[in-house]
């Protein structure tokens, strides 16, 4: 089944059934004169219980916020890098436009581990797992926070919420009026551009962002990209108890792909779009309801058609097409003074086509689909036993077609022993469900033209299979123990956080070391199938420091020591523990000065580490990046100039997951203009 | 008995005008006559009188009242418009609408009567510049920065309010919002470069209306909102100073007495609340990481803050 042109269709009378409510909205008045019967009056309230999200100090789970001020600081250009702030993960790249953010290692260049979800929608790549962070429709300046749950979360963001879940909140669209500009110039050919309209009238607002974004990737890669992307985004105020919020995004690039065994470059072209819609009502001042649904289709076109002497001309056939379809129900009520519960429900449906590694057919995207859909249940209890003993429980059940079903239950408490110092225990289970590609897959090679002398008799054609999925695999587990303290002094801008944790990771999905004998396949006689096959425990520390000591200083330290003990198949023990580095270590200082300049300075060390199938050790990587900006204002005009230095250390190149991936100093001047 | 003569001389008629019957303005009241009361030796009469029936029949008004009590600013509007020479004390009243009042009086009745000029205070609602900035710095330290929004009614304030600031070493941010038309992005630019709110009363910018708009994108910054009445705190700003109809009527009351004592007494035109308390949100406190605020201490240290700083 394919859900686009229904979904599609809907569009059109969504945004006409809002535009044409808004015109009848009442004007606004100005009251012109102050009656303290205002002032002394009932005001509706806004901030109810059921709006108001979990502090810090009371969540089961230890999380980092990036807001946006670090977010500016950071000098980031790709979302990606922002998660060299979160204590504990390892930004990489496979190429220029592939980053891999990885939390505790165990990850090849799709970091699977991890939920990613941008206002609510999972992002989490419907074939292969992972995010595809250069495809994501949005651009940085629309970020409002980001929010990185570290530890397994399926209670509250679903399976897949497996080692950690990071939570991309876009600004509200009523926030973002006005004209804005964005252009990036710098080496490697960097040439970004980002433009957004915003609008605001009445209970009615929107923007529009457009964005550009280019460079040529690792020097001695063929990995430049350029990607184009709109979003859009509507929130509508149906009435003092109902919101609709609207999103739009398109994305279309171009990328370089090289391939070391075929020892050929090539072009591919990527899309990706989505359309989501929130609806949020308030029963009352402490029960708030909310259904959302999105469709997201993702599609990438590269075939490699190479001639490789000896064997001949191969076919590779990277192209792929997929889509999901998710709706959501949830319901929050506050049920005591003391007590909240927020419990949903939600169905999904994931399809994909890939002529080459599913072999579903000859002709690219014909509707022969695989599908896997999803049924999910959750619930969430926060329980304030006494005023300093807070109960957090929650579960979630889910069924797929792919892996059956599966329950994750956590728990803990967090103890506030004062307004400074809190404590939390929590202990939870996850999973993680496999993906399309590591059940269904059957990646097939043909070869044509071939002539192999070593072989019993010549044939002219054959196909090569490379793998095949499991369709008997079961999710990933994951078992973890969580020790968290936190002090918190808002009076003199300081936070810490210690988390102590013991994660037992079991069923981990893997190619098999034993691979399948295949005599029709002339060119290597074997491929491979993945199983539940590798465990690990992770043991580890992470801290955060967060101080303002004074007005125009603001640090942000993370550091992390992790332990890893893996034992994963085709793998050296050694080499399997070193996914995880053992220190990570971020330090980012921001400073205001005179005359309206603000600079930074961001220094990143990762100890030596290995990625799977990065191929030799990756080296220790020590790395600072600074910005220098320079603000600026006229009476219809605010901006800010910046020169950013990434990798400023001299003589400082460094291997950046793969051998050949060699990240030099980059430079780049990003000016952004708004006009009010 | 030249003791008791003195006593009867000083018998001061008092006429109060609430502005209505209801809320408010009968807390006021009752607030007056409890404390009023209290003080049985004083000499004082007074004099309760309907706005409406004042409205009706303007000749109700006692022209021998020695001091006139008009509670709301339209009891003060309807007070200030007749050619009563007797001193006027305002209360409950905000500031901006007692000047404008004043103002439209003085143009249309010229302040000056035969018998010289009239003396016209007010006892506001609206909280002290300092008593605001003070809960703010108690709340946030000196580290963050505080954003404020200042309409055509409160920028009277400005110069008071970055005074008051560079002494107390707390870091201002001020928008000037001079219409409704850009109020929200003019709110919104504000908010990039705060990391709090702090509200001062104008009906342009915290009204009804724009109550949701500022606490929801507020707290989707998560910025808190320092606010300046308790249905604000209770709409979800973090704290607030606030003086209650009580406290009002306290002092109101201990203003007469005074006068009672002592009928040379000439009021300052404008007095501030003196009596007031701290208004905690508990929920969104616990949200923005605070725990057992304690609103009686935070009262305590600001009058503590006060005394210091006079």
């Amino acid at each position: 089944m394919y859900h686009k042109p229904f979904f599609y269709r809907l569009l059109p009378a969504l945004l006409l059934a809002t535009s044409g409510v808004s015109a009848t909205a009442e004007p606004r008045e100005d009251p012109a004169f102050a009656e303290e019967e205002d002032f002394l009056g009932e005001l509706p309230v806004v901030l109810t219980a059921t709006r108001l999200s979990q502090p810090a100090r009371e969540a089961p789970v230890a999380t980092t916020i990036i807001d946006r001020e670090l977010i500016k600081a950071s000098g980031a250009r790709e979302i990606a890098d922002l998660f060299r702030l979160v204590p504990g993960f390892v930004v990489s790249h496979d190429n220029g436009y592939t980053p891999i953010v990885t939390y505790h290692g165990l990850s090849n260049e799709q970091a699977r581990r991890m939920q990613v979800l941008v206002d609510g929608r999972s992002v989490y790549s419907v074939v292969f797992g992972g995010t595809k962070w250069t495809d994501l429709p949005l651009a940085i300046d629309d970020i409002e926070r980001i929010e990185v749950i570290r530890g397994p979360n399926a209670a509250s963001y679903g399976a897949n919420a497996f080692l950690s879940t990071i939570n991309i909140i876009t600004r509200h669209s009523s926030e973002t009026t006005g004209v804005f500009a964005r252009a990036n110039v710098g080496n490697t050919d960097i040439r970004d551009a980002y433009l957004r309209y915003g609008d605001s009238r009445g209970d009615l607002s929107y923007r529009l962002t457009l964005g550009y974004k280019h460079d040529t990737g690792f020097a001695d890669r063929y990995d430049s990209h350029q990607v184009r992307m709109i979003n859009m985004r509507s929130d509508y105020q149906l009435s003092t108890s109902d919101t609709l919020e609207f999103q739009l995004g398109f994305n279309n690039g171009e990328m370089g792909v090289d391939s070391k065994t075929l020892n050929a470059e090539d072009e591919k072209n990527n899309k990706n779009h989505f359309a989501q819609v929130r609806w949020q009502h308030d029963l009352s001042m402490d029960e708030n309801v909310s259904v959302q649904l999105y469709y997201i289709e993702e599609e990438t076109a590269q075939i490699y058609d190479v001639t490789i002497p000896v064997l001949g001309r191969v076919v590779a056939d990277n192209s792929y097409k997929a889509s999901r379809l998710d709706m959501e129900l949830q319901h929050t009520r506050q049920i005591s003074r003391n007590a909240r519960v927020v419990w949903g429900g939600g169905i999904r449906r994931d399809a994909a086509t890939a002529p080459g590694y599913f072999g579903t057919a000859e002709i690219p995207f014909k509707d022969l689909y695989y599908i896997n859909n999803l049924y999910r249940i959750f619930g969430n209890l926060e329980w304030h036993l006494t005023q300093k003993l807070l109960f957090n429980a929650g579960a979630m059940w889910e069924k797929t077609d792919l892996a059956g079903s599966d329950f994750a239950p956590r728990i803990g408490f967090n103890y506030l022993f004062n307004p400074v110092h809190s404590i939390r225990l929590t202990a939870s289970h996850g999973t993680r469900s496999p993906t399309l590609a590591e059940t269904k897959s059957n990646f097939r090679v043909p070869v044509y033209d071939s002539y192999l002398p070593t072989l019993p008799t010549t044939p002219s054609d054959f196909v090569s299979t490379m793998w095949r999925g499991n369709e008997n695999l079961a999710p990933e587990t994951i078992t973890s123990y969580e020790l968290g303290y936190m002090a918190s002094l808002p009076q003199k801008g300081f936070t810490l956080d210690i988390k102590v944790y013991r994660e037992e990771l079991g069923g981990l999905i893997y190619m098999d070391e034993n691979k399948i004998y295949e005599p029709t396949d002339y060119y290597d006689f074997h491929y491979e199938v993945p199983g539940n096959f590798g465990d690990a425990t992770i043991k580890g520390v992470e801290t955060t420091i967060n101080y303002q000591p004074v007005r125009n200083t603001r640090f942000v330290v993370s550091h992390s020591y992790t332990e890893l003990d893996s034992a994963l198949p085709k793998l050296l023990p050694d080499q399997g523990n070193k996914t995880a580095p053992e220190q990570i270590f971020s330090f980012l200082a921001m400073q205001k000065f005179p005359r309206r300049i603000n600079g930074s300075l961001a220094y990143y060390y990762v100890s030596e580490s290995d990625g799977l199938g990065s191929g030799k050790p990756i080296p220790a990587i020590r790395r600072l990046d600074l910005r220098l900006a320079l603000a600026f204002s006229g009476r219809k005009i605010r901006g800010e100039i910046a020169a950013i230095v990434q990798n400023a250390l001299p003589d400082n190149d460094y291997i950046d997951w793969r051998n050949d991936n060699i990240f030099e100093r980059r430079q780049y001047i990003s000016l952004d203009v708004k006009f009010i | 008995m030249l003791c008791s003569l003195d006593v009867y001389a000083s018998t001061l008629n008092v006429t109060l005008v609430p502005s209505r019957d209801d809320g408010a303005y009968q807390r006021v009241l009752g607030a007056i006559v409890s404390r009023i009361g209290e003080q049985p030796a004083a000499d004082i009469s007074l004099k309760i009188v309907n706005l409406d029936e004042l409205r009706k029949n303007s000749r109700e008004i006692d022209q021998a009242a020695d001091l006139f009590i008009p509670i709301g600013i339209r009891a003060t509007e309807h007070i200030l418009r007749q050619s009563v020479n007797s001193p006027v004390l305002a209360v409950l009243v905000l500031r901006s609408s007692f000047n404008a009042t004043l103002k439209r009086s003085t143009e249309k009745t010229p302040a000056v009567t035969p018998s010289g000029t009239r003396r016209i205070s007010a006892i506001l609602l609206d909280q002290p510049v300092n008593r605001q900035l003070h809960l703010t710095r108690l709340l946030f330290g000196t580290v963050k920065r505080i954003g404020i929004p200042l309409g055509p009614d409160s920028q009277p304030l400005r110069a008071e309010i970055a005074d008051l600031a560079q002494r107390l070493e707390l870091s201002i941010e001020i928008e000037n919002i001079d219409s409704a038309d850009r109020l929200m992005q003019q709110l919104t630019q504000l908010m990039e470069r705060s990391d709090v709110l702090l509200a001062f009363p104008d009906p342009l910018i915290f009204n009804r209306r724009n109550v949701r708009y500022i606490l929801l994108s507020s707290y989707r910054k998560r910025i808190p909102v320092i606010g300046y009445s308790q249905s604000y705190v209770k709409a979800g700003a973090l704290a607030a100073t606030y003086s209650s109809p009580e406290q009002i009527g306290k002092q109101a009351a201990e203003a007469i007495i005074e006068l009672q004592r002592n009928p040379s007494l000439r009021f300052p035109a404008i007095m501030a609340p003196t009596y007031f308390s701290v208004a905690i949100n508990d929920q969104v406190a616990r949200a923005f990481g605070y725990m057992n605020l304690s609103a009686e201490d935070l009262a305590q240290q600001i009058r503590q803050l006060e005394r210091n700083l006079q």
